[in-house]
């Protein structure tokens, strides 16, 4: 760079800028890319915006379909702070068309407009409301808005892509298509929600004996998704989290309050709870659950057996109606639904009930416990993924302080269990053993405890500190070049994660055993 | 990122007397429980000008590991500043930077997809383009993580403190320039205007497949 700027430049430029173009004269021609009113077809394309297609005019044609033009005018919101969607939304409606840059849209929004009935259509009215769109506003309401509306009363976006694939397949005379080996290679991988265990929709379940800790599991489980974090180092996609608590509800505060201590953190606002008695049965039931539903969550029933009271758990008439259920709320959310299940009498023979409902799941995972009380979850079954996957954990109890009668109060919250699993591994170069050395004898002797992210019972260092010690025995390196070469070396520790590290409130950095 | 980070350097120099600042900030939507960290360096407390870099690098990577955005001042800062309080408009002397900062418009809750990032950067190149044929020199190009920046030097630095010149400027390329879906952000007019320290991890909201977390980096 060998220029400089000067800022009679920076005003001379800004003077340019503020000079009227061709644009401002006939500001409401779709004239081409530099026009604010639309998006250049690059930019559409590169920002996901729907393009100007046959099939999304028919999509939002379809939606419209749903949505009356006799409502107030509003003022351009579609939902409001609480995500409830408003009574009057025409301006909103008109608004999310205009976001779409169509160059038919302006037609779409007014021949939807012309329905009202409860008075005149106004075109004067029209105009104003189509030209006071601002495409600037930090929170532009858009097509997507739309579609959320229009499905929150009734449209379903299914039946019209069902429509329009109808239409397709009649052109082609005929709904079947001979896929090949390479257009199956072009279909879009299976998406997952815990990555080769459980998809992203469908149906699974966590099934166990009683005191082998499935829900804490379960609990933990959902808690992660809420966060998108890796659960026992597999990965999560992140996604809303529903728990309905059918069993043990009146510990769930506890719960909540364990985990959030375990973990040093608040439980994700995402991950909500359901705890009135609900029945997979009964089709009221269903129906009111899955109108409360997010779409594409994660729903948890704890458990099956709870929420199937009446039911004949052998009988295949009643698994069926159950599966047939929780299906339902499945396919309705384009969600996954997860049963927490108990095993039968005989452990060995896995998930208690009719053996319709393993066969019906598409992943399943089991918890065990064994004789020593050693805990382990393994996956019993994926559909597309790898079974057999075997991993041990730990309930670590909380003290949560004391009830009114001064009895103590405890929770538990899952833990990897790395105990009898793995040596601890040690690091090969001589340096770094010796480094690794004097640091975790820092650390084991330290007074300090629950430094940052650490933990609370977590012994921890002053970076500082550590530095010294591996300077100090770095002896066959030049005296002014310890503290440089100890800071490497401990920098080199910590990525390959025999350390982890943080900076405290005031600024002071701190080191731990990983 | 360690070796990223040397090349916030080349955009933000150190000049003495000049002290040089950190300010770490809790990324929106975090979940940590992260307090706002303010750090200024001077270079009379270090043996030398690399000593210094180094320190205020090392620094930057720990509190970006811990959970922090780190930015930095991009303007000359009074040198009398007390170690560990926040730069105001009115502790800058001088202006060295005009930055150009373009980003998608909406909601920015969560990181931008490839496809957005890539908006932004067709846009930054159609304002670099126009601003060339002004007159303007080349700008340092810096992904932020979700979007583009443009850095312009001043030299020598100039005296405004006043916001209204980088304002008018920064409203106006807007005017021009901004479509419903990338625009050039306005707000960064101010003397005191913070920015990525080049080499950090830039997190917002909740990090997805499609939308990642990405290092700010010189390009």
């Amino acid at each position: 760079m060998s220029e400089m700027l000067s800022l009679e430049l920076l005003k001379k430029v800004t003077e340019e800028l503020n000079a009227p173009t061709e644009c401002d004269q006939a500001p409401n021609v779709l004239s081409g890319p530099r026009d604010r009113t639309g998006v250049d077809d690059l930019t559409r394309t590169l920002a996901g915006l729907p393009p100007e297609t046959p099939g999304e005019i028919a999509k939002l044609k379809s939606a419209l379909g749903h949505l009356s033009a006799n409502v107030g005018r509003g003022n351009g919101r579609l939902f409001d702070s609480a995500g409830n969607p408003v009574e009057d939304y025409w301006l909103g409606v008109v608004w999310a068309i205009r976001s779409l840059g169509w160059l038919c849209g302006e037609a779409i929004a007014r021949k939807w407009s012309q329905t009202i009935t409860r008075k005149a259509y106004c075109e004067e009215g029209f105009r104003k409301a189509w030209d006071a769109y601002d495409p600037l506003h930090s929170k532009p309401v858009t097509v997507r808005s739309l579609y959320k509306l229009a499905s929150a009363l009734g449209w379903q976006e299914t039946q019209c892509l069902n429509a329009l694939s109808n239409l397709a397949s009649a052109g082609n005379q005929s709904k079947y298509q001979l896929l090949s080996a390479i257009e199956i290679a072009q279909l879009p991988a299976i998406s997952w929600r815990l990555k080769g265990i459980f998809p992203e929709t469908g149906l699974c379940a966590i099934f166990g004996p009683s005191g082998s800790g499935k829900s804490f599991l379960a609990f933990d489980l959902g808690a992660t998704i809420a966060q998108g974090e890796e659960w026992f180092g597999v990965k999560t996609s992140v996604t809303e989290v529903v728990y309905i608590l059918l069993e043990g509800e009146a510990g769930l505060k506890h719960r909540v309050e364990a985990w959030e201590k375990g973990r040093s953190k608040p439980l994700p606002t995402n991950f909500r709870f359901v705890i009135q008695p609900m029945h997979l049965m009964t089709p009221e039931d269903v129906e009111e659950l899955i109108n409360v539903l997010p779409k594409q969550a994660v729903i948890f029933v704890d458990t099956l057996n709870r929420a199937a009271p009446t039911a004949d758990e052998n009988s295949s008439r009643d698994m069926g109606q159950i599966l047939e259920a929780a299906s339902r709320i499945a396919r309705s959310t384009k969600g996954l639904v997860i049963l927490v299940h108990h095993t039968g009498k005989d452990q060995g023979r896995g998930m208690r009930g009719h053996s319709s409902l393993f066969a019906a799941l598409d992943g399943c995972i089991e918890v065990s416990r064994d004789a020593a009380g050693n805990r382990s979850w393994s996956v019993a079954k994926s559909k597309d993924g790898e079974d057999g996957k075997a991993t041990r954990f730990k309930l670590v109890s909380h003290d949560l302080g004391k009830d009114a009668d001064g009895e103590e109060i405890r929770s538990c919250t899952v833990e990897r269990d790395i105990s009898q699993t793995f040596a601890p591994r040690m690091p090969k170069g001589k340096n770094q053993l010796s480094a690794f050395k004097a640091v975790k004898l820092l650390i084991d002797n330290s007074p300090d405890h629950g430094k940052c992210q650490s933990g609370p019972s977590t012994r921890c260092v002053r970076v500082d500190d550590a530095i010294d010690a591996v300077a100090n025995i770095l002896l066959t390196t030049e005296a002014n070049k310890r503290r440089h070469t100890a800071k490497k070396v401990i920098d080199n520790l910590k990525d390959q994660a025999y350390f982890s590290g943080g900076i405290d409130s005031s600024g002071e950095a701190w080191l731990w055993l990983a | 990122m360690h070796d990223a980070i040397k090349n916030h350097w080349i955009v933000h120099p150190v000049l003495p007397p000049h002290p040089i600042s950190i300010r770490a900030l809790k990324p929106k939507g975090s979940l940590l429980d992260l307090q706002p960290q303010n750090i200024n360096y001077y270079i009379n407390k270090y043996a030398s000008l690399d000593r210094l870099k180094e320190h205020f690098e090392h620094e930057a990577l720990c509190l970006n590991q811990a959970g922090y955005n780190v930015y930095t001042v991009m303007n000359l800062i009074r040198d009398d500043l007390p170690i560990r309080k926040a730069v105001q408009d009115v502790d800058i002397v001088a202006r060295t930077t005009l930055l150009i900062d373009i980003d998608r418009v909406g909601d920015t809750n969560n990181p931008a997809t490839d496809l957005e990032v890539a908006a932004a950067f067709r846009l930054a190149e159609e304002v670099e383009a126009y601003l060339a044929s002004m007159g303007f020199p080349k700008p340092f190009w810096v992904h932020s993580g979700n979007g583009a920046h443009l850095y312009y030097k001043f030299d020598p630095a100039i005296e405004q403190k006043s916001t209204a010149g980088f304002d008018l400027f920064l409203k106006a390329l807007a005017k021009r320039f901004n479509n419903d879906v990338v625009g050039v952000d306005t707000t960064v007019h101010n003397p005191s205007r913070i920015t990525k320290v080049i080499g950090t991890l830039a997190r917002k909201g909740v990090e997805s497949a499609d939308r990642p977390f990405r290092v700010a980096r010189l390009l």
